[in-house]
């Protein structure tokens, strides 16, 4: 099997996935910038929810249609396109194995993990790797057009298990703004 | 411009100021948001010092980077998606190429509470700088906490009449 079947066989036997995670900042010249830790879901097919608690509270939710991005600290709520959202959030097609936009990108294996490189060198998430203990995803690491890289570590993972799917619905939090760049929505 | 105003400091203003000066070496991380008549950016911000030079890097909510400036000496660097463009100075830079207008050539002292002298400086009864009037800048600082044994802000507000720039920080690192 070549390596972009052998990543999707593996993501699609993860039908859902709750782990707690740290995740690690590194500029260019590897200075740790920043880290931030919280809980990750996954629901196949296209559901994700990115819950950081600390130090700041931040939720990345997909409901499978929008990226809905609720941030306390701005009282803001962005909200985008799933589908046009790949460019720059290539994480959300992890839960969609068999989404054609997977041909945008080249797949190795490399340093125990798989590599996904961005074909396209204008987009904004240059490469993700996805470390796999066993069935499980252990690891992700994201590197960005200007050579930042973050890493991903997951703990406490649960797989296949049933997960409340209140998680994947997103709800305005009330006094919050929102900023909607989802194209139907300003119809352009 | 303006001579500098004779401010009357307190022992206790004075020790911290001057404790502020030395520290020449540290690193922050943590939230900012930028609010302008049109614009609304909210962000993680590090900021590295080092003597003169710095590096501050503004990232998305999931870690990837929006843009990266640094100064060295006198030549001031930003990184973009689309490319690296260099100035003399990081303020003019940053303004004309992403419309943000931070005053990056003040906020090595200010980040700190620090202030110089063509400022108009209000205290906290415990000594450190509680609000700041300088170059058309409003500057609140709150949060106070010990970090190896100095006293330094996690919560700042910066406003002046276009714009105003709340950061918010998580971790204070001093070499």
């Amino acid at each position: 099997a070549t390596p972009k079947e052998e990543l999707k066989a593996k993501l699609q036997a993860i039908h859902s996935m709750q782990a707690e995670f740290s995740q690690q900042v590194f500029d260019a010249q590897q200075h740790l910038l920043q880290t931030t830790s919280g809980h990750f879901y996954v629901s196949q097919p296209n559901k994700l929810r990115w819950e950081v608690t600390l130090p700041d509270e931040s939720t990345l939710i997909a409901d499978g249609d929008s990226l809905w991005l609720v941030d306390p600290f701005a009282e803001q709520v962005t909200a985008m396109e799933q589908a046009g959202a790949v460019d720059n959030n290539p994480i959300v097609l992890m839960t969609d194995p068999n989404n054609p936009a997977w041909e945008q990108f080249t797949i190795t294996l490399a340093d125990g993990g798989f590599q996904v490189d961005a074909s396209d060198e204008q987009s904004h998430v240059q490469r993700l790797v996805f470390y796999f203990d066993g069935a499980l995803l252990s690891k992700m690491r994201i590197l960005d057009r200007q050579q930042q890289q973050s890493e991903l570590s997951f703990s406490n993972i649960k797989v296949n298990q049933p997960l409340n799917q209140q998680l994947f619905i997103f709800s305005m939090p009330d006094g919050f703004e929102l900023d909607d760049q989802r194209h139907a929505a300003t119809g352009l | 411009c303006q001579a500098p105003r004779a401010v009357r400091l307190n022992a206790d203003s004075e020790a911290h100021q001057t404790q502020l000066t030395t520290l020449q070496i540290w690193q922050i991380s943590g939230r900012i948001l930028y609010k302008d008549a049109n614009e609304k950016h909210s962000a993680y911000i590090s900021w590295q010092q080092n003597q003169d030079d710095f590096d501050m890097a503004i990232t998305t909510l999931i870690g990837t980077r929006v843009m990266g400036l640094s100064q060295r000496q006198n030549l001031a660097t930003l990184t973009l998606d689309d490319g690296e463009y260099q100035d003399t100075q990081t303020e003019n830079l940053l303004w004309r190429l992403t419309g943000w207008h931070l005053p990056t050539s003040q906020l090595p002292q200010w980040l700190k509470g620090q202030f110089n002298g063509y400022a108009a400086p209000s205290f906290a009864p415990e000594g450190w700088l509680q609000s700041l009037t300088a170059d058309n800048w409003q500057i609140q600082y709150s949060d106070y906490r010990i970090v190896d044994g100095v006293v330094l802000p996690h919560h700042i507000t910066l406003i002046d009449n276009q714009r105003s720039i709340k950061i918010k920080i998580s971790q204070w690192t001093l070499n």
